[in-house]
């Protein structure tokens, strides 16, 4: 397993595309941050002279979680659009394992990402909150929010990989993934807040501890953490009965 | 390759493979054996790129079996150390480069880096192997195919088409390096759609058509199931005619001239020798064979298109 888990690493930073990714988020995360703070005058918000609302500048970093997803379906699904994808079974005849280590991948990928998108808010919070009069930092609950805001990138990276091995159509994974991160689940969780904290996005909010789900609030970290989980498996395990056995052609 | 690895036997055993309602691959059986080439010839479509894929493991026949010496592909442990395989030109993750590309495979079959640098030696691919892929030729993509395959140091190598795109000298250089590899006592299978592409580089041959096999064996025995008829210009011809007759069974003669003749089943040097032994005077002895593309198209030939009444149209 180490050498495909090698391998897989290999893939990722030989080409652009993943570096892009991460400057992305790290893009994305600073200005959520920076807006957070920018607009928080508004009249009709609470401003930023509760604990919570500190914390909320901070949980921006998980702005940036669809790339984390795109960077665990592009892993899988740039093997289908390039056809390495049989390069890579050549080597390991065994597909499960070519998952396995892809999976090990995200996990690593995921945490490099959230990593990158915490110390971003960090950074710009810091700088941004000095601009405006705040309440104190609660620093042990920015910590944990942090925490659960970089496991919730690794639980998407591994989510997006399972997206990836059901769905190797790369535009078709990505656009799917897209449609239901930015539409279907605020639609979602507008509506039906009830049904919207079990879905994965409203899991990886309550891995980071967010505030907003209208009533019911999000699940605990750790029981978001459980369903983020128990999505991947569901979706590798399809995969593994369906995609991962056809023909490679 | 200093460490003389050696080939095993290939064999395709009973393999059907469908792909809904199309039967891509009908029952085919054959063997490819260790320190000879092989050409894998059919018209396109005839199912070649489906039985190598089954070969490989990547597809799943329908019925039958493949065996790469004693086991399935799939059974192998770190199988690119027994296999290498070229399949398409176009395998490669265009962004990256030619010399990222084969760390990436090195790494995961856990091979020593150094073979990365040795196999682009081989193909002649050191000056661009920082080039990205994206960027190379159809010839360069074949060869950095040939590359990936060589990874491993197999003994066995498998390719598919791999002259399409090569020029001349490419082609020339492909058929030495793969006359080499199967000296040393290993295996190769090239695929091909034209027999007289690669009819120079292969000892044996197995030509499929329509997903069947419609020959296999020696290049050699194929050569010899090709007609030939001898022509003969002489001034005595009658005598030379009648010797002909009397001495060879087979030997159909037929007058093309007021001092020719046509002789069907028989050499050129047989003709000679007896000609010499009659004492007759030759002005012209030439051996005519049937082209071997046109062997080959006979081979292959599909069925005369009939219409509903059944009349050929």
């Amino acid at each position: 397993m180490i050498p495909q888990l090698r391998a897989e690493v290999a893939k990722f930073t030989s080409v652009r595309i993943g570096f892009i990714l991460i400057i992305a988020t790290v893009g994305y995360v600073g200005l959520s941050t920076a807006a957070q703070v920018a607009f928080s005058d508004i009249p009709g918000l609470s401003g930023l002279q509760t604990e919570s609302a500190v914390r909320g500048v901070f949980a921006s970093a998980g702005a940036g979680l669809i790339f984390a997803l795109v960077i665990g379906i592009l892993g899988m699904t740039a093997e289908y659009r390039h056809q390495t994808i049989t390069s890579t079974l050549l080597i390991t005849p065994k597909r499960e394992r070519v998952v396995v280590a892809k999976t090990l991948a995200a996990v690593g990928l995921g945490f490099v990402v959230g990593l990158a998108a915490a110390v971003t808010s960090v950074g710009v919070g810091l700088i941004a909150l000095t601009f405006r009069s705040h309440a104190t930092i609660p620093v042990h609950s920015v910590l944990t929010t942090l925490a659960g805001v970089m496991a919730a990138y690794v639980c998407y990276a591994v989510l997006g990989t399972a997206i990836g091995t059901l769905i190797t159509n790369q535009v078709a994974a990505i656009t799917g993934a897209l449609l239901w991160v930015m539409l279907v689940e605020p639609l979602l969780g507008a509506f039906l807040p009830k049904v919207g904290r079990w879905l994965p996005g409203g899991a990886a909010s309550g891995l980071a501890q967010a505030t907003g789900l209208r009533g019911t609030g999000y699940l605990a970290p750790a029981a978001a953490a459980a369903v983020l989980l128990g999505y991947t498996v569901m979706l590798a395990a399809i995969a593994t009965r369906t995609t991962l056995r056809r023909d490679i052609t | 390759m200093a460490d003389g690895k050696s080939g095993v036997t290939l064999s395709v055993e009973g393999l059907t493979k469908r792909f809904g309602r199309i039967t891509a691959v009908d029952n085919l059986t054959f063997e490819v054996a260790p320190g000879r080439v092989t050409g894998f010839l059919g018209p396109n479509g005839a199912g070649k790129t489906t039985t190598l894929r089954c070969l490989l493991g990547l597809v799943s026949p329908t019925s039958g079996s493949t065996r790469i010496g004693a086991q399935p592909y799939r059974q192998l442990i770190r199988p690119t150390q027994f296999v290498g395989a070229a399949l398409e030109s176009t395998n490669f993750h265009p962004a990256r480069t030619a010399r990222n590309h084969l760390r990436i495979q090195c790494l995961g079959a856990a091979l020593p880096p150094q073979r990365v640098d040795e196999s682009l030696a081989v193909v002649g691919l050191t000056e661009s192997a920082r080039r990205r892929v994206g960027e190379f030729s159809l010839g360069m993509r074949q060869r950095l195919a040939l590359a990936e395959a060589l990874l491993g140091d197999p003994g066995v190598l498998i390719l598919d088409e791999p002259a399409n795109g090569l020029d001349p000298a490419g082609i020339a250089w492909l058929r030495g390096f793969l006359r080499n590899f199967a000296e040393s006592g290993r295996t190769v299978l090239i695929s091909s759609h034209a027999l007289a592409e690669i009819a120079a580089t292969v000892d044996d041959v197995v030509i499929v058509s329509r997903g069947r096999l419609a020959h296999s064996g020696s290049l050699d025995s194929l050569l010899s199931t090709t007609e030939s008829h001898v022509k003969i210009a002489a001034p005595q011809i009658d005598r030379l005619a009648h010797a002909v007759t009397s001495a060879g069974n087979s030997a159909v003669v037929r007058r093309t001239g007021p001092n020719e003749i046509e002789v069907e089943g028989v050499s050129a040097p047989w003709v000679g020798a007896l000609a010499f032994r009659e004492n007759v005077e030759l002005h012209e002895l030439t051996e005519y064979r049937t082209d071997l593309e046109e062997v080959f198209l006979r081979l292959t030939a599909e069925p005369a298109p009939t219409s509903p009444s059944g009349a050929t149209s």
